[in-house]
């Protein structure tokens, strides 16, 4: 593990890249989550049909 | 492990805001594109996002083989001869686009004319009234709650392109029914500032507008996203366009189809009163409605996007006021008052009151045209979309 984060250390291009990944999969997830309009309206009962 | 470069998190979150930006800003324009394509074939439609979005209205406007029809429950009820369904083939070269369902009061229209904005000037619109709605003093919350969007609201609250006093007086009227408003703190605060109007109100509206716009511009693109996913959803055909050949119609025969076929409805129970024993309590309550104030409303709105509106109202139920003590002078203060106002604002009216002792005009008892009914309806809106008669 320590060996894959040094590895890791030593290449910082690669590391703003998944980093970048992470923060790309958190907006993503914040957008499927709230991003979707609501377009529905109340119920309500109709009397007149 | 020697720690991360100190900006690594910064350069990674501007990286990935950047991409999701970008791929917002794709399937935007990749939904906007087929509205574009497709705002044709979902021309009958009467689905909740037509109604309480923005996205497929405002296109519609734009088409110049689409007439959009503001109106309520008559443009929902199945009856032969629906503009929607009449005009479907393109007989003429036009579609009806209608917009509206069971309740929708000139509150909930004004909203929906207001979000539209400029994609209105010079656009013909027409918007079919229902008499009964201004039979009652107060507008019913259930109908306004049950046609209410916020975005649509929230476009009028923050429009740029209506003056500061209509958004005024339509912020007095939405603020009537604080419930639509639960939870959206951003319409709440600018109604309320709106509708306050002093020096300090003002400058507190001044101050939410930033927020207000940026709210807009998200319900704008979830209206797009979800305009773009129903249609793909929907799996529509591209065949589904105007042909090349407009076969025409012969109104004629088209009436006198309707005259022949046409089923009156069976008269409602009724409790007979005697001959305008109601007439005072009925002119009234059509005095005091405020249905008046929301239609004045839709009237400026019109004038201030520079719009091309026509009004058609129907008639009222003639024989059934009769019955119920209210005489025809009482019920001529409905076609008098409307008239006074399409006058002052200048707006082409078109009132079907040579039917209102017809009751073949209709469907049921209540403001549901008829196939007759909407025969007639049909000639005047395409009279009016051809520019043939001077209404």
């Amino acid at each position: 593990m320590e060996a894959s984060l040094k590895w890791l250390a030593a290449r910082p291009r690669l590391q703003v890249t998944l980093t970048a990944l992470y923060y790309f999969a958190l907006i993503a997830v914040l957008l499927l989550m709230y991003g979707r309009g609501n377009f529905e309206t109340p119920e309500f009962v109709y009397q007149e049909f | 492990m020697s720690p991360a470069h100190p900006r690594t998190h910064l350069y990674a979150l501007a990286l990935a805001m950047i991409v999701a930006s970008v791929l917002i800003g794709v399937a935007l324009l990749r939904c906007q594109n087929l509205e574009v394509r497709y705002v044709h074939t979902m021309a009958p439609e009467l689905s909740d996002l037509k109604l309480q979005g923005v996205a497929l209205q405002k296109e519609a406007f734009k088409k110049d083989d689409l007439l959009v029809l503001y109106g309520s429950s008559e443009l929902v009820k199945n009856v032969p001869n629906r503009a929607s369904e009449f005009f479907e083939p393109y007989p003429t070269g036009f579609r009806v686009f209608p917009v509206g369902k069971a309740g929708t009061v000139s509150l909930a229209i004004l909203q929906k004319i207001a979000a539209v904005g400029n994609d209105l000037r010079g656009r013909k619109v027409a918007l079919s009234l229902s008499p009964s709605f201004f039979f009652d003093e107060t507008v019913s919350s259930d109908y306004y709650d049950g046609n209410f969007s916020a975005l649509q609201a929230t476009e009028l609250a923050f429009s740029t392109e209506l003056s500061h006093e209509l958004r005024r007086d339509a912020a007095r009227r939405m603020r009537l029914y604080p419930d639509t408003l639960d939870g959206n703190w951003t319409l709440d605060f600018a109604l309320e500032r709106l509708a306050g109007d002093s020096l300090a109100d003002r400058l507190l509206y001044a101050a939410v507008w930033p927020l207000g716009k940026v709210s807009n511009a998200v319900g704008r693109a979830q209206d797009h996203i979800e305009a773009g996913l129903q249609i793909s959803a929907e799996n529509h055909r591209d065949s589904d366009t105007r042909p090349l050949k407009i076969p025409g119609i012969n109104w004629r025969e088209v009436i006198r189809v309707a005259n022949a076929t046409t089923k009156r409805p069976p008269p409602p129970r009724l409790t007979q009163r005697p001959k305008g024993s109601r007439d005072a309590s009925f002119v009234a309550s059509l005095t005091a409605a405020d249905e008046w104030d929301d239609f004045e409303l839709i009237l400026r709105t019109f004038r201030e996007l520079g719009a091309e509106p026509l009004l058609l109202s129907m008639p009222l139920h003639g024989p059934d006021l009769e019955t119920t003590g209210v005489s025809g002078q009482a019920r001529a203060s409905y076609g008098q008052r409307l008239a006074t106002l399409a006058k002052a604002y200048a707006t082409p009216l078109v009132y079907f009151q040579q039917f209102e002792d017809d009751p073949a005009f209709w469907d049921d008892s209540l403001d549901h045209p008829g196939v007759k009914g909407w025969a007639h309806y049909n000639k005047v809106l395409d009279d009016f979309f051809h520019d043939r008669t001077k209404l």
